[in-house]
């Protein structure tokens, strides 16, 4: 458990022990005193926790492991491990180009202005077929993939502008004429997976 | 008896409302605890529905509790 929701489950514990002490002895709210205590036990502290025990869920669902724990999209987590440089998403995660516990994130957020909002809407939707709808068998992005989400980290960077292939494209790259997968085309490939060796993660 | 050992003794309306929302939201908060220890999808799904539906419930079982007292 985080330092943050040990903090929260403090204060919700401390909220419940409170509306205990209310709900026992009602006639505590004759008094002004008692009228706080209520106001804080029954409203404030309830708030207060939900929030940011939200805050809290927010940022775990943000994680690889919070991604992977569907079972529909384990062979996504798999494809991170695929031993080969020419995988994209493999490439990245190994490499540590994304960060490692938020690997499905970092490239599957859309970074404009409501790109976290949308993503999370999304994932309340993903949570809905997954248990009580049904899944596609393919599973695909509800759009393109835009060069954005790749130039966010990219753009600016040496090894990009200098790269040799990307002479003369930078340009389309940026202005989405060029699709970045146009060119680097094994990204999770999960249908050949069984054919690829996978990478074994040191043990620390 | 006398009348304060009289007034003491009924409980006022605000009393059953006040414990009635005690039991929702108690309860409610102690799931969203309870679901902060966890990674997983339902994890969330059960901080949201009912621990978050049985805190604002009780919550708004509260308000109207003080509001109409």
């Amino acid at each position: 458990m985080t330092g943050m929701a040990l903090a929260v489950t403090s204060l919700i514990v401390l909220a419940i022990a409170l509306i205990a002490v209310v709900a026992v002895r009602p006639g505590l709210t004759s008094a002004k005193g008692g009228k706080v205590l209520a106001f804080l036990a029954f409203f404030l502290l309830p708030v207060l926790g939900g929030v940011f025990a939200l805050e809290a869920h927010l940022e775990r669902s943000k994680s690889t492991e919070f991604c992977l724990s569907c079972h529909i999209m384990e062979p996504y987590g798999k494809s991170l491990k695929v031993d080969s440089a020419d995988f994209l998403p493999a490439a990245h995660f190994q490499n540590r180009r994304i960060p490692r516990d938020q690997a499905c994130y970092t490239c599957h957020t859309n970074y404009a202005m409501f790109g976290g909002m949308k993503a999370k809407v999304r994932g309340l939707r993903h949570l809905y077929i997954n248990y009580l709808g049904t899944a596609p068998a393919k599973i695909e992005l509800y759009e393109p993939f835009l060069n954005r989400e790749c130039l966010h980290c990219h753009a600016g960077a040496r090894s990009y502008e200098e790269s040799e292939g990307h002479d003369g494209q930078l340009e389309d790259l940026a202005t989405e004429k060029t699709s970045c997968i146009e060119c680097h085309t094994d990204v999770h490939d999960v249908e050949h997976l069984a054919e690829q060796a996978l990478w074994k993660e040191p043990k620390p | 008896m006398t009348t304060l050992e009289t007034s003491a003794a009924v409980p006022r309306p605000i009393d059953r409302r006040l414990r009635q929302a005690a039991w929702l939201i108690a309860p409610g908060l102690a799931i969203q605890a309870a679901t902060l220890g966890s990674a997983h999808p339902l994890a969330f799904i059960a901080f949201l529905f009912p621990g978050g539906l049985m805190v604002a419930a009780g919550i708004i079982l509260f308000l109207w509790a003080i509001a109409s007292a």
